[in-house]
Protein backbone atom coordinates (compact mmCIF):
# COMPACT_ATOMS: atom_id res chain seq x y z
CA UNK A 1 0.00 0.00 0.00
CA UNK A 2 1.10 3.11 -0.81
CA UNK A 3 1.74 5.66 2.24
CA UNK A 4 -0.34 8.74 2.01
CA UNK A 5 1.48 11.85 2.38
CA UNK A 6 0.12 14.28 4.66
CA UNK A 7 0.55 18.01 3.47
CA UNK A 8 1.40 18.98 6.38
CA UNK A 9 4.10 16.57 6.69
CA UNK A 10 5.57 17.76 3.32
CA UNK A 11 5.49 21.30 5.24
CA UNK A 12 7.45 19.79 7.83
CA UNK A 13 9.87 18.57 5.79
CA UNK A 14 10.66 21.45 3.27
CA UNK A 15 11.29 23.32 6.89
CA UNK A 16 13.49 21.59 8.48
CA UNK A 17 15.21 21.25 4.75
CA UNK A 18 15.67 24.59 4.62
CA UNK A 19 16.15 25.66 8.42
CA UNK A 20 18.94 22.70 7.77
CA UNK A 21 20.83 24.10 4.63
CA UNK A 22 20.50 28.00 6.17
CA UNK A 23 22.09 26.69 9.01
CA UNK A 24 25.00 24.85 6.94
CA UNK A 25 25.20 27.24 4.50
CA UNK A 26 25.81 30.27 7.40
CA UNK A 27 28.58 27.24 9.05
CA UNK A 28 29.98 27.40 5.65
CA UNK A 29 29.80 30.61 4.31
CA UNK A 30 31.61 31.80 7.76
CA UNK A 31 34.05 29.16 7.91
CA UNK A 32 35.01 29.99 4.10
CA UNK A 33 35.04 33.77 5.44
CA UNK A 34 37.46 32.61 8.26
CA UNK A 35 39.76 30.80 5.65
CA UNK A 36 39.97 33.12 2.76
CA UNK A 37 40.15 36.14 4.47
CA UNK A 38 43.67 35.25 6.90
CA UNK A 39 44.50 33.33 9.76
CA UNK A 40 45.13 30.74 10.21
CA UNK A 41 45.14 28.58 7.65
CA UNK A 42 45.40 30.57 4.54
CA UNK A 43 46.52 33.96 4.98
CA UNK A 44 50.21 32.67 3.54
CA UNK A 45 48.70 31.18 0.11
CA UNK A 46 46.26 34.72 -0.19
CA UNK A 47 49.44 36.81 0.37
CA UNK A 48 51.22 34.90 -2.76
CA UNK A 49 48.17 34.95 -4.93
CA UNK A 50 47.72 37.36 -8.12
CA UNK A 51 45.75 40.54 -6.98
CA UNK A 52 43.25 39.89 -8.95
CA UNK A 53 42.52 36.85 -7.43
CA UNK A 54 42.12 38.31 -4.35
CA UNK A 55 40.06 40.88 -5.36
CA UNK A 56 37.69 38.41 -6.51
CA UNK A 57 37.08 36.83 -3.30
CA UNK A 58 36.83 39.75 -1.33
CA UNK A 59 33.79 40.92 -3.94
CA UNK A 60 32.45 37.67 -3.68
CA UNK A 61 32.66 37.08 -0.13
CA UNK A 62 32.29 40.27 2.46
CA UNK A 63 34.97 41.56 4.28
CA UNK A 64 33.59 41.06 8.34
CA UNK A 65 31.26 38.12 9.39
CA UNK A 66 28.92 40.92 10.69
CA UNK A 67 28.16 41.29 6.71
CA UNK A 68 27.27 37.69 6.26
CA UNK A 69 23.17 37.19 5.49
CA UNK A 70 21.25 36.22 8.37
CA UNK A 71 24.60 35.79 10.51
CA UNK A 72 22.99 37.70 13.51
CA UNK A 73 20.51 35.04 13.97
CA UNK A 74 22.99 32.41 14.28
CA UNK A 75 26.06 34.21 15.63
CA UNK A 76 24.72 37.16 17.90
CA UNK A 77 28.47 38.32 18.95
CA UNK A 78 29.39 38.35 15.11
CA UNK A 79 32.81 35.91 15.86
CA UNK A 80 34.76 34.61 13.60
CA UNK A 81 38.18 33.06 13.91
CA UNK A 82 39.55 36.09 12.84
CA UNK A 83 38.38 38.18 16.07
CA UNK A 84 38.15 35.77 18.69
CA UNK A 85 40.12 32.24 18.68
CA UNK A 86 37.60 31.18 21.71
CA UNK A 87 34.66 31.42 18.90
CA UNK A 88 36.47 29.37 16.27
CA UNK A 89 34.82 26.70 16.12
CA UNK A 90 30.82 27.59 15.70
CA UNK A 91 31.40 26.96 12.72
CA UNK A 92 30.98 22.63 14.36
CA UNK A 93 28.63 23.99 16.66
CA UNK A 94 25.75 24.93 14.02
CA UNK A 95 26.73 22.37 11.74
CA UNK A 96 25.88 20.24 15.13
CA UNK A 97 22.36 22.09 15.69
CA UNK A 98 21.68 21.41 11.91
CA UNK A 99 21.87 18.15 12.16
CA UNK A 100 19.87 18.15 15.08
CA UNK A 101 17.03 20.52 13.37
CA UNK A 102 17.32 17.61 10.60
CA UNK A 103 16.48 14.69 12.55
CA UNK A 104 13.80 16.84 14.31
CA UNK A 105 12.38 17.28 11.15
CA UNK A 106 12.25 13.65 9.55
CA UNK A 107 10.67 12.45 12.93
CA UNK A 108 8.41 14.77 12.35
CA UNK A 109 7.85 14.03 8.96
CA UNK A 110 7.26 10.29 9.84
CA UNK A 111 5.11 11.30 12.78
CA UNK A 112 2.63 13.43 9.99
CA UNK A 113 2.98 10.65 7.47
CA UNK A 114 2.14 7.66 9.94
CA UNK A 115 -0.19 4.92 9.26
CA UNK A 116 -2.61 3.42 11.53
CA UNK A 117 -2.45 -0.19 11.47
CA UNK A 118 -5.70 -1.72 11.13
CA UNK A 119 -6.60 -5.18 10.90
CA UNK A 120 -9.20 -6.79 9.01
CA UNK A 121 -10.92 -10.05 10.26
CA UNK B 1 9.22 -9.75 45.49
CA UNK B 2 11.88 -9.58 42.94
CA UNK B 3 9.66 -10.76 40.26
CA UNK B 4 7.22 -8.06 40.90
CA UNK B 5 9.57 -5.72 40.94
CA UNK B 6 10.50 -6.79 37.69
CA UNK B 7 7.47 -7.14 36.38
CA UNK B 8 6.44 -3.44 37.69
CA UNK B 9 9.87 -2.37 35.82
CA UNK B 10 9.11 -3.89 32.88
CA UNK B 11 5.68 -2.41 32.53
CA UNK B 12 6.43 1.09 33.52
CA UNK B 13 8.91 0.91 30.51
CA UNK B 14 7.16 -0.33 27.97
CA UNK B 15 4.77 2.46 28.55
CA UNK B 16 6.93 5.00 28.32
CA UNK B 17 8.23 3.39 25.14
CA UNK B 18 4.71 3.56 23.79
CA UNK B 19 4.13 7.38 25.37
CA UNK B 20 7.48 8.19 23.04
CA UNK B 21 6.03 6.22 20.32
CA UNK B 22 2.94 8.38 19.97
CA UNK B 23 5.50 11.04 19.40
CA UNK B 24 8.37 10.04 17.19
CA UNK B 25 6.69 6.36 15.60
CA UNK B 26 7.94 3.32 16.08
CA UNK B 27 10.58 3.77 13.26
CA UNK B 28 12.55 6.65 15.09
CA UNK B 29 11.95 5.86 18.34
CA UNK B 30 15.69 5.89 19.96
CA UNK B 31 14.93 3.89 22.84
CA UNK B 32 14.60 1.24 20.53
CA UNK B 33 18.17 1.75 19.31
CA UNK B 34 19.31 2.13 22.54
CA UNK B 35 21.73 -1.05 22.05
CA UNK B 36 22.48 0.13 18.46
CA UNK B 37 23.50 3.78 19.53
CA UNK B 38 26.75 2.92 22.01
CA UNK B 39 28.39 0.85 18.74
CA UNK B 40 27.54 3.74 16.20
CA UNK B 41 29.26 6.63 18.87
CA UNK B 42 32.44 4.08 19.12
CA UNK B 43 32.88 4.42 15.64
CA UNK B 44 33.39 8.48 16.27
CA UNK B 45 35.68 7.28 18.83
CA UNK B 46 37.84 5.04 16.33
CA UNK B 47 37.64 7.76 13.67
CA UNK B 48 38.44 10.85 16.03
CA UNK B 49 41.21 8.59 18.43
CA UNK B 50 43.42 7.58 14.99
CA UNK B 51 43.61 11.08 13.91
CA UNK B 52 44.82 12.10 17.84
CA UNK B 53 46.95 9.21 17.07
CA UNK B 54 49.06 10.61 13.93
CA UNK B 55 49.87 13.36 16.65
CA UNK B 56 50.51 11.80 19.92
CA UNK B 57 53.79 11.13 21.68
CA UNK B 58 54.06 8.37 23.91
CA UNK B 59 56.71 9.52 26.21
CA UNK B 60 56.91 11.61 29.87
CA UNK B 61 58.40 14.12 28.27
CA UNK B 62 56.20 14.62 25.30
CA UNK B 63 52.78 13.11 25.89
CA UNK B 64 51.21 16.33 27.24
CA UNK B 65 53.00 18.64 24.83
CA UNK B 66 51.94 16.87 22.11
CA UNK B 67 48.41 16.67 23.56
CA UNK B 68 48.94 20.49 23.85
CA UNK B 69 49.77 20.87 20.42
CA UNK B 70 46.90 19.03 18.86
CA UNK B 71 44.34 21.03 21.15
CA UNK B 72 45.64 24.90 21.70
CA UNK B 73 43.95 27.75 20.72
CA UNK B 74 46.13 30.03 17.99
CA UNK B 75 47.46 33.51 19.06
CA UNK B 76 46.38 36.34 16.90
CA UNK B 77 47.92 39.42 16.66
CA UNK B 78 47.26 42.39 14.37
CA UNK B 79 50.02 43.38 12.07
CA UNK B 80 49.82 46.27 9.77
CA UNK B 81 45.75 46.11 10.54
CA UNK B 82 45.89 42.18 9.16
CA UNK B 83 44.75 39.48 11.80
CA UNK B 84 47.87 36.99 11.81
CA UNK B 85 48.50 34.29 13.80
CA UNK B 86 51.20 35.15 16.04
CA UNK B 87 54.67 33.40 15.48
CA UNK B 88 56.00 33.73 18.65
CA UNK B 89 53.59 31.11 20.20
CA UNK B 90 55.84 28.12 19.51
CA UNK B 91 52.26 26.07 20.81
CA UNK B 92 49.92 27.30 18.11
CA UNK B 93 48.02 24.14 17.80
CA UNK B 94 46.53 22.49 14.39
CA UNK B 95 43.61 22.80 12.89
CA UNK B 96 40.48 21.72 14.15
CA UNK B 97 42.38 19.68 16.20
CA UNK B 98 40.42 20.42 19.35
CA UNK B 99 37.36 19.72 17.78
CA UNK B 100 38.82 16.16 17.07
CA UNK B 101 40.15 15.93 20.62
CA UNK B 102 36.54 16.92 21.45
CA UNK B 103 35.04 14.73 19.51
CA UNK B 104 36.70 12.21 21.17
CA UNK B 105 35.71 13.44 24.48
CA UNK B 106 31.93 13.95 24.26
CA UNK B 107 31.51 10.75 22.30
CA UNK B 108 33.50 9.06 25.25
CA UNK B 109 30.85 10.16 27.34
CA UNK B 110 27.99 9.51 25.21
CA UNK B 111 29.07 5.80 24.59
CA UNK B 112 29.28 5.18 28.42
CA UNK B 113 25.51 7.38 28.81
CA UNK B 114 24.37 5.16 25.99
CA UNK B 115 25.58 1.66 27.40
CA UNK B 116 24.51 2.52 30.69
CA UNK B 117 21.00 3.35 29.40
CA UNK B 118 21.12 0.12 27.16
CA UNK B 119 22.13 -1.80 30.11
CA UNK B 120 19.16 -0.45 32.40
CA UNK B 121 16.64 -0.97 29.79
CA UNK B 122 17.91 -3.93 29.04
CA UNK B 123 17.11 -5.13 33.10
CA UNK B 124 13.98 -3.20 33.35
CA UNK B 125 12.44 -4.79 30.59
CA UNK B 126 13.47 -8.11 32.43
CA UNK B 127 15.58 -9.19 28.81
CA UNK B 128 18.59 -10.48 30.65
CA UNK B 129 18.02 -13.40 32.33
CA UNK B 130 17.62 -17.46 31.35
CA UNK B 131 18.90 -18.13 27.38
CA UNK B 132 19.75 -14.29 27.42
CA UNK B 133 22.54 -14.83 29.64
CA UNK B 134 25.38 -14.29 27.34
CA UNK B 135 24.80 -11.14 26.14
CA UNK B 136 24.19 -10.04 29.56
CA UNK B 137 27.88 -11.84 31.32
CA UNK B 138 29.21 -9.82 27.83
CA UNK B 139 27.91 -6.71 28.12
CA UNK B 140 28.99 -6.49 31.75
CA UNK B 141 32.51 -7.26 30.19
CA UNK B 142 31.71 -4.74 27.93
CA UNK B 143 31.12 -1.87 30.51
CA UNK B 144 34.43 -2.72 32.59
CA UNK B 145 36.28 -2.51 29.07
CA UNK B 146 34.79 0.61 28.03
CA UNK B 147 35.43 1.87 31.93
CA UNK B 148 38.70 0.56 31.58
CA UNK B 149 39.76 2.52 28.24
CA UNK B 150 38.29 5.86 29.39
CA UNK B 151 40.52 5.82 32.45
CA UNK B 152 43.60 4.84 30.27
CA UNK B 153 42.66 7.86 28.05
CA UNK B 154 42.76 10.15 30.68
CA UNK B 155 46.06 9.18 31.88
CA UNK B 156 47.54 9.49 28.50
CA UNK B 157 46.88 13.29 28.65
CA UNK B 158 49.91 13.22 31.32
CA UNK B 159 49.04 16.42 33.28
CA UNK B 160 48.51 16.52 36.91
CA UNK B 161 45.00 14.29 36.82
CA UNK B 162 46.62 11.50 35.18
CA UNK B 163 49.61 11.58 37.82
CA UNK B 164 46.65 11.49 40.41
CA UNK B 165 44.80 8.83 39.12
CA UNK B 166 48.12 6.49 38.62
CA UNK B 167 49.21 6.73 42.29
CA UNK B 168 45.45 5.91 43.13
CA UNK B 169 45.45 2.94 40.68
CA UNK B 170 48.59 2.06 42.28
CA UNK B 171 47.32 2.33 45.91
CA UNK B 172 43.96 0.46 44.86
CA UNK B 173 46.21 -2.63 43.08
CA UNK B 174 48.73 -3.03 46.08
CA UNK B 175 45.93 -3.46 48.23
CA UNK B 176 45.02 -6.67 47.05
CA UNK B 177 46.62 -9.57 48.32
CA UNK B 178 49.35 -11.21 46.67
CA UNK B 179 49.39 -10.55 43.23
CA UNK B 180 48.80 -6.58 44.60
CA UNK B 181 52.48 -5.67 44.21
CA UNK B 182 52.74 -7.25 40.77
CA UNK B 183 49.40 -5.81 39.59
CA UNK B 184 50.49 -2.48 40.05
CA UNK B 185 54.12 -2.60 38.52
CA UNK B 186 52.36 -4.42 35.77
CA UNK B 187 50.37 -1.50 35.25
CA UNK B 188 53.04 1.08 35.29
CA UNK B 189 55.37 -1.30 32.99
CA UNK B 190 57.78 -1.74 36.34
CA UNK B 191 58.85 -0.51 39.41
CA UNK B 192 58.79 3.39 38.62
CA UNK B 193 57.22 5.82 35.96
CA UNK B 194 58.95 5.69 33.10
CA UNK B 195 58.67 6.80 29.29
CA UNK B 196 57.24 2.84 29.28
CA UNK B 197 54.61 3.61 31.30
CA UNK B 198 53.11 5.99 28.84
CA UNK B 199 53.75 3.44 26.41
CA UNK B 200 52.11 0.62 28.52
CA UNK B 201 48.80 3.26 29.10
CA UNK B 202 48.85 3.46 24.98
CA UNK B 203 48.82 0.09 24.55
CA UNK B 204 45.85 -0.35 27.26
CA UNK B 205 43.76 2.22 25.46
CA UNK B 206 44.42 0.98 22.01
CA UNK B 207 44.36 -3.10 23.10
CA UNK B 208 41.08 -2.25 25.03
CA UNK B 209 39.51 -0.36 22.29
CA UNK B 210 39.62 -3.38 20.03
CA UNK B 211 38.62 -5.81 23.21
CA UNK B 212 35.47 -3.73 22.52
CA UNK B 213 34.96 -5.42 19.10
CA UNK B 214 35.60 -8.63 19.89
CA UNK B 215 32.97 -8.42 23.00
CA UNK B 216 30.79 -7.05 20.39
CA UNK B 217 31.17 -10.23 18.65
CA UNK B 218 30.54 -12.34 21.58
CA UNK B 219 27.20 -10.19 22.82
CA UNK B 220 25.80 -10.51 19.20
CA UNK B 221 26.65 -14.22 18.50
CA UNK B 222 23.43 -15.18 19.74
CA UNK B 223 21.62 -12.80 18.35
CA UNK B 224 19.93 -13.33 14.86
CA UNK B 225 18.97 -10.11 14.12
CA UNK B 226 20.52 -7.83 16.25
CA UNK B 227 19.97 -4.14 15.58
CA UNK B 228 23.41 -2.33 14.83
CA UNK B 229 22.17 0.82 12.56
CA UNK B 230 20.20 3.44 14.56
CA UNK B 231 17.53 4.72 12.33
CA UNK B 232 18.14 7.74 10.40
CA UNK B 233 16.99 10.51 12.47
CA UNK B 234 18.57 8.89 15.77
CA UNK B 235 21.91 9.12 13.56
CA UNK B 236 21.47 13.19 12.71
CA UNK B 237 20.59 13.41 16.66
CA UNK B 238 23.61 11.55 18.17
CA UNK B 239 25.85 13.37 15.58
CA UNK B 240 24.16 16.89 15.78
CA UNK B 241 25.12 16.15 19.87
CA UNK B 242 28.45 15.22 19.50
CA UNK B 243 28.86 18.05 16.88
CA UNK B 244 27.16 20.47 18.98
CA UNK B 245 29.23 19.85 22.14
CA UNK B 246 32.65 19.47 20.56
CA UNK B 247 32.02 22.87 18.89
CA UNK B 248 30.76 24.32 21.93
CA UNK B 249 32.81 22.88 24.47
CA UNK B 250 36.14 21.85 22.41
CA UNK B 251 38.52 20.25 24.26
CA UNK B 252 41.15 23.02 24.14
CA UNK B 253 44.39 23.84 26.38
CA UNK B 254 44.24 27.31 26.90
CA UNK B 255 47.73 28.36 27.44
CA UNK B 256 49.83 30.74 29.30
CA UNK B 257 50.27 33.05 26.17
CA UNK B 258 46.52 33.15 25.06
CA UNK B 259 45.63 34.00 28.47
CA UNK B 260 48.23 36.51 29.11
CA UNK B 261 46.87 38.38 25.76
CA UNK B 262 42.88 38.18 26.55
CA UNK B 263 43.73 39.01 30.07
CA UNK B 264 41.29 42.07 30.29
CA UNK B 265 38.66 40.08 28.47
CA UNK B 266 35.87 38.80 31.06
CA UNK B 267 35.28 36.01 28.61
CA UNK B 268 38.29 34.24 29.80
CA UNK B 269 36.32 33.38 33.12
CA UNK B 270 33.90 32.05 31.00
CA UNK B 271 35.97 30.18 28.79
CA UNK B 272 38.02 28.31 31.92
CA UNK B 273 35.66 25.36 31.77
CA UNK B 274 36.97 24.92 27.98
CA UNK B 275 40.42 23.54 29.96
CA UNK B 276 40.53 19.76 29.49
CA UNK B 277 43.37 19.28 30.50
CA UNK B 278 45.35 20.52 33.61
CA UNK B 279 49.13 21.37 33.83
CA UNK B 280 52.02 18.63 32.91
CA UNK B 281 52.60 16.30 35.38
CA UNK B 282 55.23 16.40 38.15
CA UNK B 283 56.75 13.45 39.53
CA UNK B 284 56.37 12.89 43.05
CA UNK B 285 53.55 15.94 42.79
CA UNK B 286 50.56 14.98 44.03
CA UNK B 287 47.59 16.96 43.11
CA UNK B 288 44.69 16.61 45.76
CA UNK B 289 41.87 18.49 43.77
CA UNK B 290 41.22 16.30 41.40
CA UNK B 291 38.19 17.29 38.29
CA UNK B 292 36.30 13.97 38.84
CA UNK B 293 34.87 13.05 35.43
CA UNK B 294 31.34 11.65 36.59
CA UNK B 295 30.93 8.91 33.80
CA UNK B 296 34.86 7.16 34.10
CA UNK B 297 35.94 8.37 37.34
CA UNK B 298 33.84 7.05 39.97
CA UNK B 299 35.75 4.31 41.27
CA UNK B 300 39.00 6.75 41.49
CA UNK B 301 36.23 9.09 43.76
CA UNK B 302 35.72 5.85 46.11
CA UNK B 303 39.32 5.18 46.15
CA UNK B 304 39.52 8.27 47.24
CA UNK B 305 36.59 9.23 49.79
CA UNK B 306 36.29 5.41 51.15
CA UNK B 307 40.33 3.95 50.86
CA UNK B 308 41.53 0.64 48.35
CA UNK B 309 39.84 -1.68 50.97
CA UNK B 310 36.14 -0.75 50.85
CA UNK B 311 36.19 0.19 47.16
CA UNK B 312 37.32 -2.92 46.01
CA UNK B 313 34.34 -3.88 48.61
CA UNK B 314 31.96 -1.81 46.83
CA UNK B 315 33.43 -2.52 42.94
CA UNK B 316 33.27 -6.52 44.00
CA UNK B 317 29.38 -6.54 45.28
CA UNK B 318 28.28 -4.39 42.49
CA UNK B 319 29.81 -6.81 39.83
CA UNK B 320 29.01 -9.95 41.37
CA UNK B 321 24.97 -8.56 41.80
CA UNK B 322 25.59 -7.70 37.62
CA UNK B 323 26.99 -11.62 37.12
CA UNK B 324 24.79 -13.38 38.94
CA UNK B 325 21.68 -11.05 37.61
CA UNK B 326 20.72 -13.15 35.25
CA UNK B 327 20.12 -16.37 37.17
CA UNK B 328 17.89 -15.25 39.51
CA UNK B 329 15.46 -15.72 39.30
CA UNK B 330 14.81 -19.06 37.38
CA UNK B 331 11.97 -19.29 35.53
CA UNK B 332 9.54 -22.42 34.91
CA UNK B 333 10.97 -23.82 31.28
CA UNK B 334 8.04 -26.12 30.36
CA UNK B 335 7.62 -24.96 27.16
CA UNK B 336 10.73 -25.36 25.09
CA UNK B 337 9.07 -25.42 21.31
CA UNK B 338 8.98 -29.17 19.80
CA UNK B 339 9.42 -30.56 16.32
CA UNK B 340 7.13 -33.16 15.21
CA UNK B 341 9.35 -35.18 12.97
CA UNK B 342 7.09 -36.59 10.51
CA UNK B 343 5.37 -33.34 9.55
CA UNK B 344 8.76 -31.37 9.43
CA UNK B 345 10.16 -30.84 5.77
CA UNK B 346 13.44 -28.86 6.58
CA UNK B 347 12.25 -26.08 4.93
CA UNK B 348 14.47 -24.07 7.16
CA UNK B 349 11.60 -21.41 7.94
CA UNK B 350 11.50 -21.76 11.78
CA UNK B 351 15.32 -21.40 12.05
CA UNK B 352 15.71 -18.65 9.80
CA UNK B 353 12.69 -16.65 11.93
CA UNK B 354 14.54 -17.89 15.38
CA UNK B 355 15.63 -14.13 16.84
CA UNK B 356 17.81 -15.88 19.13
CA UNK B 357 19.16 -19.12 16.61
CA UNK B 358 17.96 -21.68 18.79
CA UNK B 359 16.73 -23.98 16.11
CA UNK B 360 19.88 -26.01 14.06
CA UNK B 361 18.98 -27.38 10.32
CA UNK B 362 20.75 -30.95 10.83
CA UNK B 363 20.70 -33.54 7.81
CA UNK B 364 18.57 -36.55 8.18
CA UNK B 365 19.49 -39.89 7.97
CA UNK B 366 19.77 -41.56 4.62
CA UNK B 367 16.57 -42.30 2.69
CA UNK B 368 13.96 -39.92 4.49
CA UNK B 369 11.69 -38.64 2.19
CA UNK B 370 13.02 -34.95 3.31
CA UNK B 371 16.91 -33.89 3.90
CA UNK B 372 16.56 -31.56 6.98
CA UNK B 373 15.63 -31.92 9.98
CA UNK B 374 14.31 -28.78 13.04
CA UNK B 375 16.23 -29.46 16.01
CA UNK B 376 15.74 -27.17 18.97
CA UNK B 377 18.67 -26.21 20.74
CA UNK B 378 16.75 -26.17 24.62
CA UNK B 379 19.07 -23.75 26.11
CA UNK B 380 18.74 -20.93 23.58
CA UNK B 381 14.78 -21.38 23.36
CA UNK B 382 13.02 -18.49 24.78
CA UNK B 383 9.48 -20.57 24.50
CA UNK B 384 7.92 -16.66 22.26
CA UNK B 385 6.17 -19.01 19.45
CA UNK B 386 8.08 -17.26 16.82
CA UNK B 387 8.86 -20.67 15.03
CA UNK B 388 5.06 -21.66 15.47
CA UNK B 389 3.97 -18.82 13.39
CA UNK B 390 6.75 -19.33 10.77
CA UNK B 391 5.89 -23.24 10.08
CA UNK B 392 3.33 -23.62 7.16
CA UNK B 393 3.26 -27.27 8.29
CA UNK B 394 2.22 -27.15 11.91
CA UNK B 395 5.35 -29.01 12.67
CA UNK B 396 6.56 -27.41 15.51
CA UNK B 397 4.47 -26.85 18.55
CA UNK B 398 4.90 -25.08 22.41
CA UNK B 399 3.70 -28.14 24.35
CA UNK B 400 1.85 -25.92 26.69
CA UNK B 401 0.28 -23.49 24.11
CA UNK B 402 -1.76 -24.13 21.34
CA UNK B 403 -0.80 -22.23 17.75
CA UNK B 404 -4.44 -20.96 17.85
CA UNK B 405 -4.15 -19.52 21.23
CA UNK B 406 -0.40 -17.49 19.83
CA UNK B 407 -2.88 -16.34 17.00
CA UNK B 408 -5.46 -15.41 19.09
CA UNK B 409 -3.10 -13.40 21.39
CA UNK B 410 -1.42 -11.77 18.44
CA UNK B 411 -4.89 -10.43 17.33
CA UNK B 412 -5.64 -9.17 20.56
CA UNK B 413 -2.58 -7.41 20.77
CA UNK B 414 -2.81 -5.95 17.20
CA UNK B 415 -6.81 -4.60 17.81
CA UNK B 416 -4.95 -2.78 20.45
CA UNK B 417 -2.55 -1.12 18.17
CA UNK B 418 0.44 -2.64 20.11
Amino acid sequence: MKTPRNTFGWIFLATGLVIFYLLAASAIATELNDVLHGPPFTSMVRDHMPHFLNAALDAVLPLKVQNLPYIKYFNPQHLSTNDNPFEQFNVVKWMGWAFIVGAIADIGTAYLTRVKTQVEE
Amino acid sequence: MYRKFLKTTKSLTVSLEKGLNALTTQEHNPLYFHGALPLYIFWFLIFSGIMLWMYYIPTLERAWSSVNYITSLPVLGQVDGKWVTDATNASTGIPYGAVVRGVHRWGAAGMMIATVLHMLRVYFTDRHRSWRWLPWISGVGLLAVLLFVGVTGYLLVWDNRAYALVVFTQEFLRSLPLVGGALADFFVAGGQITDYTLTRFFFFHIAGATLIFVLIWVHFIRLKYPAVTPSRATNFLTFGFILAAAGSYPAVNVTKELLEKYASDSRITQYSDYIASDAPAHIGTLVTNIRYDAWYMFPYYLIDKLGAGWAWAVLGIAVALLLVAPFYPKDIRDNIAVVTEAKCTGCTFCSLDCPFEAIDMVERTPGSKFKLIAVVNEARCSQCGVCVGACPFLAIELPNTHSKTIEADVMALLDQGA
